[in-house]
């Protein structure tokens, strides 16, 4: 129990105990929910928001914001799908795909850090201007994957060893890797500094430029590794993909601890955050629950986590 | 005359001119009466909207919900009236979920302390679902109510209907904003809320009438865009609130403080619509009408730091 | 941590000036290693300038700074931090969100070549500091579960840790508690000994014969004195600290009319204030005294409607307020000249016309507009009355001078009928002549019935003006006095008790 109690740290335990209220609710409440089908399925898709979520959470402890993440999803995705269709290389698609991703990183970063533009409004225009450009390049229509490799397929849709889903791995891998750089790397430290308190990091003689540049940076290029799960699982570029999608991020990373203003909140949060909105969202369709709710449900669920947040900081609470 | 063309409307207008001189030469369908008409309809529905938008920044906040309210009210308002035969009946429950979801706005920003950004894009996901909820098809025109399809397509001296209405209610907020206290409480709670408060100003109270007036506006708008399409649809009008706010900030209203003018307004919005006209006439890729917006928004910012720096 | 290997430092004739005020003016002193060196005055004597100046924070408009015998010249934050000055102010910049071991580690983590954090290393090392140091907190504990005394011995810790060779404490021990205060001075005596030079800046002089060996007297921006702690006593530095002729006072009535217009009853706020009660007579002018800290502006804020009050009412002409806001407080008649004019006073994108009518616009509606030309005139007279110096009442606020604004915030409320008007600090940064006009206007209306709570910290305008003065401390009232009955010194004492 000492071990477990270690390990979650006071918020992480209401998160995980949530979570596990929420599962055996709609354990009970649907025949199908419990098997092992409908679990191996959510974690195929939940591993492509989870990717995207570290690298948000990420940003937004370091105190900058990136809501054109859906938008990304679907502009990366050309060059990967693209890439394949011409030259048959699978690697050299993925090449590119995180290529592009980086590259858009590094502009919402220059424009938000180095020329002072609030990454909100930057981020904010890139939405549409990244979904513009898909819609231009794809004429509103999905680029399919007429190359179809194996390999390719298997990244979104294999399982390894028939049961556990490579993109589940995947998703767990990164989530690990990111865990272990945040909290025990001078980097990650460094990053939460920057987003608590600027003042005291600028006197502790961080480079505060760069490290914001740097998340986002990161925040793109893993969501373009979502995008490429995503494209796998659907076999093509689709000019929707991503739609509102940066919105699924927000309430579950919000949800999961880490708060708006900056250097608050940890990943695991974010990734239990991000499992507690999956199985809402996967329970709620098992019951025939119009899918439009969800996005009635993230809403009210940002409200909710974002509200308790200030109340709480202003000690009102 | 320098002064005029280092002033903010000063640019704008140039800009606009430009535009207009150059789109004239490039397709003279640019100048055709129908054309006007087009681009005078589709920026009064931005301008009436814009207004409130001005309120809401000028005092520090921001409404991003309010396309998808205005895509829901085009539905609401279709149904009802379908349903009813009553048109006055459309309008009260417009008007009535208008306030509703303005005050909610509102209180989610006093109360909660939810900073408006994220509360009004909370709220923006929060209308784009249930809209869906409400009804899942568009809503076609079935009661052919003739008055109602005045509303929008109508002229009155020539003049598209969308513009009278918004002509009659541009000149109230026009003397709300610069001949009434309320212009000034807004503009202190935006440029100093300590200051402001301090001088026995209820902000709370003025942000919440802000994110309200704003949602009526967009009951009227809405209401005008229901009659254009003869359908409510959702998803109408997805990205107007990109349009909206880069035209406020582009008529010199900022977030930092300090309101811009209305001509300012007017103006920012014209370039956005001639420009998405122009898209069309010169035969762009309509898709090119997402990335604009969103690349003006970011420009206007930067410069209106810029601005911001250099004043302080 | 090393024994640091710093001598002393040369203060020679330091001087700094802002726009319309001498905040320095000539001032010198040494510090030398291993010694705690006092830094003493009222509010506004010029300690914060000093201290910021050290920090690299200002620069210095005239004098030389000598560094072990080297001249030096601070440009920014970085020059004085290199040199091992370090400061530790009432405002905590810790990382709240990080662990005590990571604060003290900010600037360098021992990590290996990966970048990783090697903890086991971090967290001795603290613990070892810490030992040296005389401290015993947790060095895993997180900065949000420590309170306010501990933050600030990780402050301490974090300042020293490495290369120290002056640490500043600006008013260490405002907010602690005699036992908390106790282990501090263990701390200071344990840098002492480590030959660190620790410039103490406080105004609480029992603490300086504690902990102090010599004393340094700013007043007004001049240093008054240099003493050895040895060599002077407690009335000397007092005489030192407030000593100055008292200016001719102004008439009040002998005796004040009991009609009482104010009545607060036992307020509280969550923070500081503790229990305030007073009455307000009509035309009283109630004056406050109180050092940095004491609680002053928490009172003028709370008793204005801005902050929340957590017990008590007040009655003001029969009515009884217990949850009120700023609306309510100035419908009833109040007005409030803060202290803070550039956060809390000009609303800076409007002009001096609308700065000043901003509380009473309802005053000048006809039928829901606003009369402009009636504003101008009320503004005119005022500008005129007070002599703003500005060339029309269009002006930019901002781009009047400090003085000027604050006449602008004056009128702001003298515009209006009031009953009871808070100043808050209202001859800051205005010269002398307009001080003087502006407490002459405050006395002719009091006479005229209105009533004011006057806090400030210029002993001579408290003298000259007040009917009773109030001496706060801690968010208490500590002692009330009669005017004609109390020097400068029973003043300032009661309010350091």
């Amino acid at each position: 129990m000492n071990i477990i109690m270690k390990y979650f740290k006071k918020g992480e335990f209401a998160l995980f105990a949530i979570f596990l209220l929420v599962f055996l609710v709609f354990s009970f409440s649907s025949e199908y929910f419990f098997t092992l089908r409908n679990i191996m399925n959510v974690s195929g898709q939940l591993s492509i928001i989870l990717i995207a979520s570290v690298g948000f959470a990420i940003l937004l402890i370091a105190g900058e914001v990136d809501i054109s993440i859906g938008s990304l999803l679907a502009f990366v995705s050309i060059p990967l799908i693209q890439t394949m269709n011409l030259t048959e290389s699978v690697t050299l698609g993925i090449i590119l795909c995180l290529f592009f991703g980086i590259i858009i990183g590094l502009i919402n970063g220059y424009l938000s850090v180095y020329l002072g533009i609030s990454s909100l409004i930057v981020t904010l225009g890139m939405l549409f201007i990244l979904r513009g450009a898909v819609y231009l390049y794809t004429g509103q229509r999905a680029i399919s994957d007429d190359y179809m490799s194996d390999f390719f397929y298997y990244i979104g849709n294999g399982k390894f060893m028939g049961t556990v889903p490579y993109a589940a791995m995947i998703a767990l891998v990164v989530l690990v890797i990111f865990i272990y750089v945040m909290n025990n790397t001078s980097y990650g430290r460094k990053l939460y500094a920057v987003g608590g308190n600027k003042e005291v990091a600028r006197l502790a003689g961080y480079n505060i430029k760069r490290l914001k540049l740097s998340a986002f940076v990161i925040c793109s290029f893993l969501s373009s590794i979502s995008a490429i799960i995503l494209c796998s699982r659907i076999g093509s570029a689709n000019h929707m993909a991503g739609d509102l999608f940066e919105f699924q991020v927000v309430a579950a990373v919000v949800l999961g601890g880490v708060s708006l203003v900056g250097g608050i909140g940890t990943l695991t949060g974010a990734a239990i955050g991000v499992m507690i909105l999956a199985i809402i969202s996967n329970g709620l369709g098992l019951l025939n629950v119009d899918t439009q709710w969800q996005l009635v449900v993230n809403g009210v669920i940002i409200i909710i986590a974002v509200g308790f947040d200030e109340l709480k900081r202003k000690k009102v609470i | 005359m320098i002064n005029l063309i280092k002033k903010n409307e000063g640019i704008l207008f140039l800009i606009c001119i430009s535009l207009c001189i150059f789109l004239a030469i490039y397709n003279p369908q640019f100048y055709s009466i129908q054309n006007i008409h087009s681009i005078l309809r589709s920026s009064s529905t931005v301008m009436i909207v814009a207004l409130g938008m001005t309120i809401l920044l000028t005092s520090g906040e921001v409404d991003l919900s309010v396309g998808a309210l205005m895509s829901f009210v085009t539905v609401i308002a279709m149904d009802v009236i379908n349903v009813t035969g009553s048109i006055s009946l459309g309008l009260i429950a417009v008007f009535s979920f208008c306030f509703v979801v303005g005050l909610t706005n509102g209180l989610i920003r006093t109360v909660l302390s939810v900073n408006s950004l994220i509360g009004t894009l909370a709220m923006m996901l929060i209308l784009q679902g249930s809209v869906y909820v409400y009804s899942m098809a568009a809503i076609y025109n079935t009661h052919l109510i003739p008055a109602f399809s005045f509303i929008g397509q109508g002229f009155f001296l020539n003049i598209p209907m969308p513009v009278i209405i918004m002509l009659f209610i541009l000149p109230f907020f026009i003397i709300l904003l610069n001949y009434t206290r309320y212009g000034r409480y807004f503009s202190s709670i935006g440029s100093n809320p300590d200051a402001a408060k301090l001088s026995g100003i209820n902000n709370n109270r003025y942000k919440v009438i802000g994110f309200i007036i704003t949602s009526l506006l967009v009951g009227v708008a809405g209401i005008i865009l229901a009659s254009l399409m003869d359908t409510g649809q959702q998803g109408s009008a997805k990205g107007f609130e990109l349009t909206v706010i880069a035209a406020v900030l582009l008529g010199g209203t900022s977030f930092l403080g300090g309101s811009g003018t209305i001509i300012g307004t007017i103006l920012g919005i014209l370039i956005l619509k001639i420009i998405d006209n122009g898209i069309i006439l010169m035969g762009i890729d309509q898709d090119f009408q997402l990335v604009v917006p969103g690349v003006i928004l970011i420009l206007a910012v930067y410069f209106d730091n810029l601005r911001k720096k250099k004043n302080v | 941590m090393y024994k640091s290997k710093f001598k002393n430092l040369k203060i020679n004739s330091v001087s700094k000036e802002f726009p319309g005020v001498k905040a320095l003016d000539s001032v010198s002193m040494n510090i030398s290693a291993g010694k705690v060196h006092a830094l003493m005055g009222e509010n506004g004597a010029g300690k914060s300038t000093l201290i910021k100046i050290l920090a690299g924070a200002y620069s210095k408009d005239g004098g030389k700074i000598f560094f072990d015998e080297n001249e030096i010249i601070l440009n920014s934050p970085y020059d004085s931090l290199n040199l091992g000055i370090k400061v530790v102010y009432q405002e905590i910049s810790l990382i709240t969100g990080f662990t005590v071991g990571e604060n003290i580690f900010l600037e360098n983590y021992p990590v290996n070549k990966f970048g990783i954090v090697n903890w086991k290393i971090l967290y001795e090392e603290t613990e070892k500091l810490f030992s040296k140091i005389g401290f015993d907190i947790n060095p895993k504990t997180k900065i949000s579960d420590l309170s306010i005394s501990q933050q600030q011995m990780v402050e301490i810790a974090r300042a020293v840790y490495q290369n120290a060779s002056i640490v500043i404490m600006d008013e260490p021990t405002s907010s602690l508690t005699p036992n908390e205060i106790k282990k501090l001075f263990d701390v200071i005596e344990n840098l002492k000994n480590d030959n660190i030079a620790i410039l103490y800046v406080t105004h609480k002089i029992d603490e300086i014969f504690k902990i102090a060996d010599e004393v340094t007297v700013l007043r007004d921006g001049k240093h008054i004195s240099n003493r050895l702690i040895s060599d002077t006593s407690e009335e000397i530095l007092i005489t030192d600290m407030v000593g100055r002729k008292v200016e001719a006072a102004f008439e009040r009535p002998k005796s004040i009319d009991k009609n009482i217009v104010m009545r607060v009853k036992n307020i509280s706020t969550k923070n500081k204030l503790k229990n305030i009660s007073f009455d307000l007579s009509k035309g009283e002018i109630l004056g406050f005294f109180g050092l940095m800290g004491a609680g002053r502006t928490e009172l003028a804020k709370a008793i204005f409607g801005y902050d929340q009050i957590s017990a008590g009412e007040i009655e003001i002409n029969k009515n009884i307020y217990k949850n009120f806001n700023t609306s309510m407080m100035v419908n009833s008649g109040l007005g409030y000249v803060t202290e803070d004019r550039k956060e809390e006073g000009i609303v800076k994108d409007m002009n001096l016309r609308e700065n000043m009518t901003l509380p009473s616009l309802e005053l000048f509606e006809k039928l829901f507009f606003i009369d402009k030309n009636k504003e101008q005139k009320q503004s005119n007279e005022y500008i005129k009355k007070f002599e703003v110096k500005t060339p029309s009442c269009e002006r930019l606020i901002t781009l009047l001078s400090g003085g000027n604004q604050q006449k602008v915030l004056l009128s702001r409320w003298l515009i209006r009928e009031l009953k009871v008007i808070i100043l808050d600090e209202p001859t800051r940064g205005v010269d002398i002549g307009a001080k003087t006009e502006v407490l002459s206007l405050v006395n002719e209306l009091a006479k005229d019935g209105l009533s004011v709570l006057l806090m400030t910290s210029e002993m001579n305008d408290l003298l000259n003006l007040s009917d009773r003065i109030l001496v706060m401390a801690n968010g208490e009232i500590k002692k009330e006095f009669l005017r004609n009955n109390v020097t400068q010194e029973d003043i300032f004492r009661a309010s350091v008790s």
